[in-house]
């Protein structure tokens, strides 16, 4: 063990002490594992990110006194509201303290008083901004202080905390104290599923790549140990000086990409993917994982190293490739593809819509066999393909020769981008499919004349005729129809309820050929629902609201005789179906309408009239909200579903791209080390032009190999998962074309890029040996 | 006196091709011993199966009566380190270390601490005229400096033979001729046996005796003076 360190210590000094192509091999190294390391890290930070997260939302955890329970001490009653601006939700909560002693949501000092406003950063940013004047409006508060991480979710919330006399002050609303139990988030079992290829897919290439940068230069690392051999170095410290080689271009990309994930780590929270940020502070490796990082990086470094010399007697006379070439067997090679395969296959359907008792470990470790299996197929398919072509121009034949003569490393390399390609693919074919079921739905787009404005439910009376005069007094408006609702209560415990507006309005709920105040009608909207109606007419009920959070019974009332209808021509949100009544229909009944709605019609082609309408609504603060009438969240789950999938296309071309430099580094490296054939060759007349085309036939053929194989397992892989969520099995044509694609420009790029190294290889002075 | 390193018979083929065909020599101490004959004789396979770094096909190895081919792995190497030095025509020489820790590289693999070992390899440098290129890489010296680099790097741990596969093959006359000086007195001086292979009769010049390799034989001739 004594000899450990100084034959360590040889290594390194080995890997640096030649000089400038020493240092530009062991930074190639360092910015390949560093690269590696960065996505490493970064992913190890996802567990953290996800536990900070869930740790504010436990600490923001609202403890109310709730109905029916006695409210004592001081309280702070809250009423948590949300609004949009150009499409970004803003959500806060008004405020008001029962006393001195109530308690401080987490985030700021103290509660804000009646008039005063906490923003958080990106609120506060937005509301200061040239493109948030029109937002100003809406909260004219004064602003008293910043939310603080402890307050927040992340670090782009648009949220805020408002003293507000208004809110009102009863047992629903009482919150005592902030904080609770973290929960674990649960995910969508596509999304689940997407995460796990996503890692497997994204993460795996990078181990591979790592493994494969380590390799670089092995010729010339086999020389120099060679060199050693000669002066009496054994074979077991020859191994330990490599491993000191392979050690330090470890450590040197550990640190590089250490630095540069510090580095970045400083700009996540100006960085939002799909609308998510990441404090600063939540972008920490969690340290099992950095540990784990620190010592497989280097360990991975060191196998790698000795794992290439396992078929190499490094000896003193040179390097001696130990027995003849062995044909690659087969067989082998399958087992990973095969048990792969057969635990996706035991998961089929344990994540569907149905339930089931999936386990994650095969899920995982089935994608990760097969993915494992392109590296060990490649090689075997690679060496079977080209062992079988001859023939062609000299271009062709260089290189297939040199393939035939050597393809492990070809075949290593484009195995990486293989992994990337089938991970993409079986990634974009289970999005493309969760796509798919949603299109099926019935959608439309929103008509952007129509506006809802909804009131609180706990509203105190007189809420809607106030936000009615509000909407009315603007020339903004061309219409206010005011929709209020009534609820009943009949037999035993059943419930059922009215919309109650004038005929004006119930036109735009219903088609009604004549209306008279004092008429009812029943909506059936077969769209919706064609059930019988609960309360047939002649049914006794009585009518119900809620005071204080409390049920107050009101005077009985007999359903009269109505006439049933059908819907609008134009879509319209509020009308689904049920009891339709004018207000003489209840003539007589002191009922407290609630709950009402505002239909609003505005002029769709004013820009940003959505935002002003929002805005006259503005003083209402908790009691009202408005949206779009036909708004649906479909559109927003399409456009999620989009960007998704970009940043899956993004994800799998960035990780192509690694595969790119790591394809141009050991180009690169191939060229410094054939630099005396290649001379030779260009010395004695073989045009240049044909020796770059051997090298993209000799990059293009491993790579068009990797892409079919790629396609298959990728296209297999997807079936697969799409059988255990149970989803319709849809292969993302597209994607597959624009990766394969991506991956064929991969290589006229790395070939291009490689040019010149290959000219200056094929001068006059590469034809020096010593 | 009896042999310091001996190979009987020695037979040796890379696949169908034989190489050695029943070669044999004989080195005693302190002499300088010329191995020649033409392109593709045999007379490298010789040297290199001599020096433990081929094992023959048959025939006898023997260093101070030690079979050579009986000795592990290890024990060749540490017998490359301490008893053996060596000079090739080129690439001898680990390009990424200054002349310097070239020749002290056999002296620290043997233990030695850095200071004593560059100290004495210093010392060897200076003998071979060399000193000036102490500090530089391999790469950065002439042709005739780097080999004389690599007889200091052979000569640094006081060998008992140092093996020389066409040493000056790569120089110029003037250079192959100081070369070969200093490589032969260092070696005198020493009492280090050298076992020379060339192909030009003025490099054997240097030599106390002539063996001729032809189609894997070898046959003792009387030095050419």
């Amino acid at each position: 063990m004594k000899n450990w360190f100084p034959d360590l210590a040889l290594g390194v000094r080995l890997a640096l002490g030649g000089g400038r192509t020493s240092w530009v091999r062991l930074a190639l190294t360092a910015v390949g594992i560093g690269i590696g390391v960065v996505v490493l890290l970064a992913a190890s930070s996802v567990p953290t990110m996800l536990a900070e997260r869930n740790d504010r939302t436990a600490l923001n955890h609202k403890q109310y006194v709730g109905r029916g329970n006695a409210v004592t001490g001081d309280v702070l009653y809250l009423k948590t509201w949300g609004t949009q601006f150009e499409s970004r939700p803003i959500s806060g909560s008004f405020v008001l303290p029962s006393g001195p002693g109530a308690p401080v949501p987490p985030g700021v000092s103290r509660v804000p008083g009646v008039g005063e406003i906490a923003v958080s950063p990106a609120l506060a940013e937005l509301l200061d901004s040239p493109e948030g004047e029109r937002l100003r409006e809406r909260f004219p508060q004064r602003r008293v202080g910043v939310i603080g991480q402890d307050g927040l979710n992340a670090p782009n919330d648009l949220s805020f905390i408002a003293g507000d006399r208004t809110v009102q002050q009863d047992a629903s609303t009482a919150v005592r104290g902030f904080g609770g139990d973290v929960t674990r988030r649960t995910f969508d079992p596509v999304l689940s599923l997407l995460v796990m290829v996503g890692l497997v897919a994204l993460l795996f290439p990078v181990l591979v790549f790592v493994g494969i940068t380590t390799r670089l230069a092995g010729a010339e690392r086999d020389r120099r140990l060679a060199a050693l051999r000669l002066v009496g170095a054994g074979a077991q410290r020859v191994r330990r000086i490599a491993a000191g080689e392979a050690l330090l271009g470890a450590l040197a990309g550990l640190v590089l990409g250490a630095v540069a994930f510090a580095g970045a780590r400083q700009f996540t929270e100006q960085v939002e993917v799909m609308g998510i940020s990441v404090f600063v502070g939540d972008a920490m490796p969690s340290p099992l994982l950095a540990l784990l990082i620190a010592v497989l990086v280097p360990l991975l470094a060191v196998v790698t190293s000795q794992v290439s010399m396992r078929r190499t007697v490094i000896e003193p006379l040179g390097v001696v490739r130990r027995a003849k070439p062995v044909r690659r067997v087969m067989w082998w090679r399958l087992i990973p593809a095969v048990l792969g395969a057969a635990a996706l296959i035991s998961q089929a359907g344990e994540m569907g819509e149905r339930g089931g008792d999936v386990s994650e470990t095969l899920v995982i470790g089935g994608i990760l066999l097969l993915m494992l299996s392109i590296p060990l197929l490649l090689p075997w398919l690679v060496e079977r393909v080209v062992g079988r072509l001859h023939g062609g121009a000299p271009s062709w034949q260089l290189a297939v020769r040199r393939l035939q003569l050597e393809s492990g490393t070809a075949a290593r390399v484009v195995g990486g981008v293989a992994v990337v390609l089938a991970g993409g693919i079986a990634l974009q074919s289970v999005m493309v499919s969760a796509e798919t079921k949603l299109v099926d739905r019935p959608t439309s787009s929103t008509d952007h004349s129509r506006m809802v404005v909804s009131l609180d439910g706990e509203a105190p009376r007189g809420t809607a005729d106030e936000a009615a005069r509000l909407l009315k007094d603007s020339p903004l408006v061309h219409k206010v129809d005011v929709l209020s609702w009534v609820s009943f209560k009949y037999g035993e415990d059943d419930y059922t309820s009215a919309m109650v507006a004038t005929c004006d309005t119930l036109r735009t709920q219903a088609k009604l050929d004549s209306c008279q105040d004092g008429d009812s009608f029943y909506l059936r909207n077969g769209a919706y629902t064609n059930h019988e109606p609960d309360a047939p007419p002649g049914t006794e009920v009585t009518v119900i609201w809620n005071s204080d959070g409390e049920q107050v019974t009101g005077p009985k009332w007999t359903v009269p005789e109505y006439r049933e209808v059908g819907p609008p021509e134009e879509f319209a949100r509020h009308a689904t179906s049920g009891m339709l009544l004018t207000p003489g229909a209840l003539a007589g009944l002191d009922v407290p309408v609630r709950g009402s709605s505002i239909m609003v019609r505005v002029d769709p082609d004013r820009s940003g009239v959505a935002e002003d309408v929002r805005n006259l609504i503005g003083p209402m603060t908790w009691r009202a909200y408005a949206y779009y009438a036909d708004e649906n969240n479909q559109e927003d789950q399409a456009k999620q579903f989009l960007s998704i999938r970009r940043a899956l296309l993004a994800g799998s071309l960035a990780t192509l791209l690694l595969a790119g430099a790591s394809l141009l580094i050991l180009a690169l490296e191939q060229v410094r080390e054939r630099r005396r054939p290649l001379a030779v060759l260009a010395a004695s007349g073989v045009p240049r032009g044909a020796l770059a085309r051997s090298m993209l036939w000799q990059n293009a053929l491993p790579l068009l190999l990797s892409v079919l194989v790629a396609v298959a397992v990728g296209a297999g892989l997807a079936v697969l998962l799409l059988r255990v969520v149970e989803q319709p099995i849809v292969i993302d044509w597209a994607g597959v074309g624009l990766l394969s694609g991506a991956a064929a420009l991969l290589v006229v790029v790395v070939t291009l890029l490689s040019l010149p190294a290959l000219r200056r290889a094929t001068g006059a002075l590469g034809l020096r040996s010593e | 006196m009896t042999a310091l390193l001996e190979a009987v018979d020695l037979r040796k083929s890379f696949g169908p091709t034989p190489a050695l065909d029943g070669a044999g020599l004989s080195v005693r101490a302190g002499e300088v011993v010329a191995v020649m004959g033409p392109s593709g004789s045999g007379k490298s396979t010789l040297l290199h199966c001599m020096a433990g770094i081929l094992t023959p096909d048959s025939g006898v190895v023997r260093y101070r009566d030690v079979e050579l081919s009986a000795m592990p792995d290890g024990r060749r190497s540490e017998l490359r380190r301490t008893d053996f030095g060596f000079v090739f025509q080129f690439g001898q020489l680990v390009p990424e270390l200054s002349c310097l820790e070239n020749v002290a590289l056999p002296l620290r693999l043997g233990g030695l601490k850095r200071r004593p070992a560059e100290a004495r390899a210093r010392e060897w440098l200076d003998r071979l005229e060399v000193a000036d290129v102490a500090d530089k890489r391999p790469g950065e010296t002439s042709g005739g400096q780097g080999q004389r680099v690599a007889v200091a790097r052979a000569l640094v741990t006081g060998p008992r033979v140092v093996f020389a596969d066409e040493p000056t093959g790569a120089l110029d006359s003037l250079n192959g001729e100081r070369v070969m000086q200093l490589l032969t007195t260092a070696a005198k001086e020493t009492n280090a046996a050298v076992v020379l292979v060339t192909h030009e009769a003025r490099v054997a010049a240097y030599s106390d005796r002539e063996v001729v390799v032809r189609d894997g034989r070898s046959r003792e001739v009387e030095p050419a003076r």
